[in-house]
């Protein structure tokens, strides 16, 4: 039997059908609501994310989230529940849960629907289910069962990104599009596309600089990221991705670069030098004429050329040296690719800008280690100078230069007397100080007075017996020291000796005294007190002597010390001078300039000394000092500014190669440096003049006398010439005359010596006589001019020289057969010379008559007893100089010597005059009248101040003096106990040392002072 | 010189002028003589009827810068210049850079008149402590001259006082050489009085002297139209110029007298002929203060014989143009050599002395930067003799560390050696002295110091507190009252008078005295 199907099960499946079909609209519109929140929070986030910096990456990232979050809201959303309901059970399902009323009926139609008309059971029973679930789904609101509400969600959150969208356009919509505009397609300046690579196979080459000593490098397939030095140069060869129609490196940020080779269309090749590290790439024209750039750079990593690195071993720190001599420099350089050249350099420090440079020899290989013996000299280092010394080395490095590395620097101070000199002298400055407190403590002190509040008389006695050993220990302890230094005057040093050895006695005395009578003074018992009081006065003029005396040699010393800075300042431009002619001469020697230049800076160095050192004589000196002119006008000031404003200048003009122009302003730096020692000089001969004023009223006494006998010398002198002159003329009026004839014959026979010599053919003569010859000839040449000259003295001589050579001649000659034939020229000769010897001496003889009875002998005479009248006031004057030189040695030997000898050239001129021989006397008055000027000479110079000995450029002469004083002991902590003894050996010391003439002279002149 | 401006004048005018020569001779001429006013009474119908005239304008400026008005002068000056371009006559660029230097020099200067509106004084900085002392010192003169000269210049009286003598060389002709080398520190030309302030010398200077005397110069010059030798001025001034304070006829001072007794002895005076022209371009301070000493005593011997109506006489027979020899035979009945050869042997007939052991004092100046303070300092140069100087250095080197018992014993050797008139010993010795409380031997110490050097500061200051502490007050006052008229920026004199009027019961000097210390601080 046929059973018909029933209609019920198509309207169930209708219904089932129309219910998927939403089932999936609202899976359908819920994905979409997620996709749109989800992408756009995605492109929100990303666009912000963009605008914070974020690179183009962003984008692609972007869409892929995009895409991923749309593939699992499509999956998830859609397809899943498209997939799931799909089945018509699964959509009776759902309609199930949704429609109470079909109970499971519904599933159980579509299964019958399925099978029938093979259900089991009742095929009517199941038409009638099936005829009641359809009844039941046409009676129900089918829409009402799967309602399209869960697809609200999605999409008001799709809304809420919408809001956020659009509250970002509206606060921040430059960030907005920041991020839009950085999430564009990566496309350079330029207008280019940068993409990723753009070639492959690609491999470099790397020739590397000379000086590395490395061997070639081939990288294949690389990356493009390498290492190498500077001046590397890369060659490469790479295979485009696709067809190029060229191509090209870029180097960083570049929009160009150098192009490569192309072949085929794609194999590139081309080469580079690496100057820096950084970034590479590869760009490459597409046949369509579009430009692609890599964007992920290559990388080039420059590998470093280390500098020399120097180790300076010896000395290994600074060092300070008595003397100039040569200083050990031990070192090491090393370097990672070569040394090419190491100096030990030297420089002062005052001037580290002109160095001297030792170069060292066979530098080469990675290391070097050097020995060497330096000579400070070559900087021209002087006493005081601090010297810096390091070692460069330079690598072989022939990209960029050489590379200098440069080791600790060590400085060298060369020991400098000037320093403790000045310490010295400030020492006696400050010992002023205590001489003043122990003079004021004994000036003050109360003999007799008995106030209740006056300690007792021992006790006051006590404070300035203590005040003035202090300050006579101190002074004490000065002179000692001034021993050792060469810089202070031996005159200054025994001045204050002798003055320390005085009040040494004196306090000695008092000390004695005081400590005999101390029971009597604590009795007060007048007498005594008297004593003491006496006693105090002898020290009080001792102190008042001694402190007058250090005040002027104070004064002296730094005047002194100043006329030595200005004499090397002087000695320093000479030498500046001589260097810049030299320099002029070889202008490219760059070594001559930077001494040249080292000379200047000393200069200046040595200018700043002198003006520290005059503002601390200002300062320090008392005011009656500074009464000398220079100082008190400024004048030394003054000098010194003009001399450093020259220096300046000098240097402008060496530094524009100015030379003759820094010539003539050394000239005038010469000019005012003149003027400075001259007004130091004066200032220093007014201190001297004003500390020793009875030295200078007899020196000027002397000088007055000396002048007085010289004015007179000279008028017999000019008398004597005129007596002179006539006989002059009366001999010349005999040559003319009486002997012309005479005088003729004898010039035709010197005319024919002279022709006989020169006819004697040496070179037949032993080679003996040949010498003799050629002084026989010279001879009868000589012999020709004095008779021109009429000189017939020396006329004589000439033809008796002659004379006795052509005999030498003739005897030596005369065994030698070669010679004979010249004999007989030669017997002429001697012959002749002869004749003229006898007719000279004639001659002479009647001049001689003739010169007797031409002066005038009675004026001659008187001028005569004139002349022995001026030679006894010489000698008076002798006696004088003599007498003041026992009262003032200072006066020295020399005036009296040349006094002396004035006195005996008169003695012998009145001699001649009285014998009526003026032309004779005229020497005598000649050295009379030099040995007076060399008196007063010697007196100026001895009215001038003695002075240290220094050397040129204020170095010490000789180390005698300290030598000589080597057993003076200095006392220290340990001989404190007994100083007397002390200072009597020093004084003791000093006057062996002393010559005995100076040990008075010293005495003198330190009573000079104060009397 | 008047025949110079009218050449500049001509120039200027190019012979085209309203005013006629011998109207603008005749101003130039009253400006040459300083008759301002009479100058600006004729020059003003003539600038008035003629303002653009350049010759007129130049006379103006000459006139404006006579009369002190250099800011006015110097603008007029500019203008004219600029009219006349660089053809303007030398004359006219020589008055430019005249007055443009001393109006550089003054322009920040301030002014003061005196009470009675006859001085008006330049002053600049500190100086204006000067200003009552000084007004009150011209105010005396002033009467004193009118009376001596029975004339008075008519106008204000211009006063300038420069802190330096560097200021005095930039407004005068004179180089600072030539001042420091003669001494000068005042002048009185281009109708102004003009002086260094007593703190731009070391230790001051008897100012109120040196400004009377540049005051008679005014007068002498002004009443005599300027037609006095440079010797009688000289005289009449230095005649005059303790006027303010006293009587005619002062006595010469003992470093004056000595000088002159010495250069009568030895017949080296210094004759009117080198005193020609300026009294300040003598070769030495020393011999400049002889040839004030010669004229002074000249015109001491003049007055004797006929007071000042013959003074008087002598300068009308000069102004109205009479030689000197007709001058001094109209009054005196002797010519030059006659006055030369009878004073001469009046003044050997007066037996001046010397006075040995007198030492020569000399003006110290101080250099720009120069420390303004007034220290005690011994001026060992002036003491000849080696143990008295270094007796008198061990004292001021004791005195200077507070040991002045000691430093007074030092002293007292000194001056047992070298004698009681040298004044830096005298001094150190009573400044000694005072600082112990040992007053009572300090005026007769300084006795004859004071006489020897009247303007030696230390001496009136140690005189001063020796009379004060001594219960003296009017001669500490009198003291203290000199050195205010040496160096009137030293604070002490004033100090003490501050308090020693108000207990002599003059309170107006004692509250000047105050200002004068405020002024100071």
């Amino acid at each position: 039997m046929t059973r018909i199907r029933p209609p019920a099960f198509d309207r169930v499946r209708h219904a089932l059908a129309a219910t998927r079909r939403r089932l999936w609209a609202r899976a359908g519109l819920a994905s979409a609501g997620w996709a749109v929140a989800a992408l756009g929070a995605l492109a929100l986030g990303i666009i912000l994310a963009a605008a914070l910096g974020g690179g183009p990456w962003l984008r692609p990232m972007g869409v892929a989230l995009g895409g991923l979050g749309l593939m699992a809201v499509g999956a998830l959303g859609f397809v899943r529940p498209s997939w799931r309901y799909r089945q018509d059970d699964a959509v009776a399902e759902h309609l199930e849960q949704g429609l109470p009323a079909l109970a499971d009926g519904l599933r159980a139609t579509v299964q019958f629907g399925r099978e029938w008309p093979e259900v089991p059971g009742s095929p009517a029973m199941v038409a009638r289910l099936a005829e009641g679930v359809a009844d039941t789904l046409t009676d129900s609101d089918l829409a009402a069962v799967t309602p399209l509400e869960p697809a609200r969600k999605p999409w008001l959150l799709a809304a809420g990104v919408a809001a956020a969208w659009g509250v970002m356009g509206l606060v921040a919509p430059a960030t907005l599009s920041a991020g839009l505009a950085a999430l564009q397609p990566p496309v350079n300046a330029a207008g280019e596309v940068e993409t990723g690579p753009l070639v492959g196979d690609l491999e470099l080459t790397l020739t590397y600089p000379a000086y590395v000593g490395r061997a070639p490098k081939t990288i294949p397939n690389s990356a493009g990221d390498f290492e190498a030095p500077k001046g590397t140069r890369v060659t490469l060869k790479a295979t485009t991705l696709e067809a190029v129609a060229g191509a090209q490196l870029r180097f960083g940020d570049d929009a160009e670069g150098p192009a490569l080779a192309v072949t085929g269309g794609r194999e590139v090749s081309g080469a580079f030098v690496v100057t820096a590290g950084g970034r590479w790439r590869f760009a490459v024209t597409t046949p369509d004429g579009d430009t692609q750039v890599e964007s992920a750079p290559r990388r080039i990593k420059l590998e470093p050329d280390q500098a020399p690195e120097v180790v300076l071993k010896v000395p290994d720190a600074d060092l300070e040296l008595d003397d100039l001599r040569d200083v050990s420099v031990v070192f090491e350089a090393r370097d990672d690719y070569g040394l090419s050249k190491v100096n030990v350099v030297i420089a002062l420090a005052a001037d580290p800008d002109h160095p001297e440079k030792v170069g060292q020899p066979a530098v080469e290989g990675k290391r070097y280690a050097g020995d060497e013996m330096v000579d400070l000299s070559v900087v021209q280092a002087q006493p005081g100078d601090r010297i810096a010394l390091y070692v460069e080395a330079f690598d072989r490095n022939d990209v960029d230069g050489p590379q200098r590395g440069v080791s600790a620097t060590r400085y060298i101070t060369v020991n400098d007397p000037k320093a403790k000199h000045f310490e010295l002298s400030e020492r006696l400055r400050e010992v002023i100080e205590l001489l003043v407190t122990a003079l004021a403590d004994r000036l003050e002190v109360e003999f007799y007075a008995t106030a209740e509040d006056l300690d007792p008389l021992p006790a006051r006695i006590d404070k300035y017996l203590r005040s003035t050993e202090a300050a006579s220990q101190a002074l004490a302890a000065i002179v000692a020291d001034m021993v050792d230094d060469p810089l202070t005057p031996e005159e200054v040093r025994l001045a204050l000796a002798g003055r320390l050895g005085t009040l040494e006695e004196r306090l000695r005395a008092d000390a004695r005294l005081v400590e005999a009578t101390t029971e009597s003074l604590e009795a007060g018992h007048k007498r005594s007190v008297d004593r003491v009081n006496k006693s105090n006065e002898r020290v009080v003029d001792a102190l008042e002597q001694a402190i007058v005396l250090v005040e002027a040699m104070v004064a002296r010393l730094a005047l002194e010390d100043m006329e030595a800075l200005a004499e090397e300042l002087q000695a320093m431009r000479s030498r500046l001078k001589d260097l810049i002619q030299q320099y002029k001469q070889n202008p490219d020697d760059k070594a001559l300039k930077a001494r040249i230049m080292r000379e200047i800076q000393r200069l200046r160095q040595r200018m700043n000394a002198m003006r520290e050192r005059m503002a601390q004589l200002r300062q320090k000196l008392p005011e009656e000092f500074l009464n000398l002119d220079g100082l008190k006008k400024d004048d030394v000031a003054k000098g010194l500014e003009k001399t450093k404003d020259q220096l300046a200048e000098l240097e402008k003009m060496l530094e524009d190669g100015k030379l003759d122009e820094a010539l003539a302003a050394l000239d005038e730096m010469e000019a005012a440096l003149d003027e400075l020692a001259n007004t130091l000089d004066q200032d220093m001969q007014e201190l001297h003049e004003n500390t020793d004023p009875a030295m200078q009223k007899a020196i000027s006494e002397l000088m007055d006398q000396a002048k007085d006998l010289m004015r007179e010398q000279k008028a017999v002198s000019d008398e004597t010439e005129q007596l002179k002159k006539q006989a002059d003329d009366a001999m010349k009026r005999l040559f003319e005359e009486d002997l012309k004839e005479q005088l003729a014959q004898v010039n035709q026979k010197a005319e024919r010596l002279k022709k006989q010599a020169q006819d004697v053919d040496a070179s037949k003569l032993p080679r003996a006589a040949q010498d003799d010859l050629k002084f026989a000839q010279e001879q009868a040449e000589a012999l020709k001019g004095a008779l021109d000259r009429q000189q017939l003295m020396e006329a004589l001589e000439s033809s008796e020289n002659a004379r006795q050579h052509m005999r030498d001649v003739g005897q030596m000659s005369r065994y030698d057969p070669r010679a004979r034939p010249e004999q007989g020229k030669v017997q002429q000769g001697q012959q002749l010379a002869q004749e003229i010897s006898d007719e000279l001496r004639d001659m002479l003889r009647q001049a001689m008559q003739q010169s007797a009875q031409s002066g005038d002998p009675q004026q001659s005479r008187q001028l005569g007893q004139r002349q022995q009248q001026l030679a006894e006031r010489a000698e008076r004057l002798r006696q004088r100089v003599g007498e003041q030189s026992q009262q003032m040695p200072q006066l020295g030997e020399e005036a009296q010597k040349r006094i002396q000898q004035a006195g005996q050239a008169m003695q012998q001129a009145g001699d001649q005059l009285s014998q009526g021989r003026p032309s004779q006397a005229r020497p005598g008055q000649q050295q009379a009248m030099s040995e007076l000027d060399g008196m007063m000479k010697a007196l100026q110079n001895a009215n001038k101040p003695q002075r240290a000995q220094r050397g040129q450029d204020g170095k010490q002469q000789g180390q005698g003096r300290r030598s000589s004083r080597e057993k003076v002991k200095i006392p220290g902590a340990e001989d404190h106990a007994s100083p007397e003894a002390f200072r009597k050996e020093l004084l003791e010391v000093m006057k062996d040392g002393a010559p005995k003439a100076y040990e008075e002279q010293v005495k003198r002149y330190y009573e000079s002072l104060v009397e | 010189m008047v025949a110079r401006i009218l050449a500049v004048w001509l120039a200027l005018t190019g012979g085209a002028f309203a005013a006629s020569d011998a109207e603008v001779q005749a101003i130039h001429e009253a400006i040459a003589n300083w008759q301002t006013v009479e100058a600006r009474q004729k020059l003003e119908p003539l600038l008035k009827a003629d303002p653009d005239e350049p010759g007129l304008q130049f006379a103006e400026a000459r006139l404006l810068y006579f009369e002190g008005r250099y800011g006015d002068a110097v603008n007029l000056l500019d203008q004219l210049l600029a009219r006349l371009g660089p053809g303007a006559p030398e004359a006219v660029k020589h008055l430019r850079a005249e007055v443009g230097q001393t109006h550089d020099t003054l322009k920040s200067f301030d002014e003061y008149v005196t009470p009675d509106g006859r001085f008006r004084i330049r002053y600049t900085g500190r100086d204006k402590l000067l200003m009552p002392w000084l007004a009150e010192v011209l105010i005396k003169a002033d009467k004193a001259l009118a009376a001596d000269f029975a004339w008075r210049p008519e106008g204000q009286i211009l006063v300038e006082i420069y802190p330096r003598i560097d200021y005095l060389a930039k407004v005068s002709s004179l180089t600072e050489e030539a001042i420091e080398t003669s001494g000068t520190i005042a002048l009185c030309k281009y109708n102004r009085l003009m002086f260094t302030s007593p703190r731009g010398l070391v230790k001051g200077y008897g100012w109120r002297d040196t400004v009377t005397h540049e005051f008679v110069h005014y007068y002498v010059t002004k009443k005599s139209r300027n037609t006095v030798p440079i010797w009688l001025h000289e005289g009449i001034a230095k005649f005059q110029e303790t006027r303010w304070r006293t009587g005619p006829g002062e006595a010469l001072d003992p470093p004056q007298e000595d000088l002159l007794a010495r250069a009568l002895k030895a017949d080296e005076l210094v004759t009117f002929q080198q005193m020609h022209p300026s009294m300040a371009l003598l070769p030495s301070q020393e011999a400049a203060a002889l040839a004030f000493a010669e004229v002074h005593t000249v015109v001491e011997f003049l007055h004797g014989r006929k007071g000042y109506a013959g003074i008087n006489a002598l300068l009308t027979n000069l102004r109205d143009g009479k030689e000197m020899d007709q001058a001094l035979q109209g009054v005196y009945g002797v010519d030059l050599d006659g006055l030369w050869g009878v004073w001469k042997r009046a003044m050997q007939a007066k037996g001046y002395k010397e006075y040995p052991g007198l030492v020569r004092t000399t003006m110290r100046f101080k250099r720009p930067g120069q420390k303004e303070d007034t220290e005690l300092e011994a001026e060992l140069g002036t003491i000849e003799e080696k143990r008295v100087k270094d007796f008198t250095h061990l004292g001021e080197l004791l005195r200077a560390r507070g040991r002045h018992k000691a430093a007074g014993k030092e002293y007292r050797k000194a001056m047992a050696l070298g004698g009681d008139g040298n004044p830096v010993i005298q001094n150190g010795l009573s400044s000694a002295l005072i600082e112990q409380g040992d007053v009572g031997e300090v005026p007769e110490l300084l006795q004859k110091v004071q006489r020897y050097y009247p303007t030696y500061l230390n001496t009136f200051l140690n005189l001063g507190e020796a009379h004060l502490k001594l219960g003296r007050a009017p001669a500490a006052i009198a003291a203290f009252e000199a050195a205010v008229g040496i160096n009137p920026f030293h604070p002490r004199p004033h100090q003490a008078l501050t308090s020693l009027y108000e207990q002599a019961g003059q309170p107006e000097r004692a509250k000047l005295a105050r200002e004068s210390l405020e002024l100071l601080k």
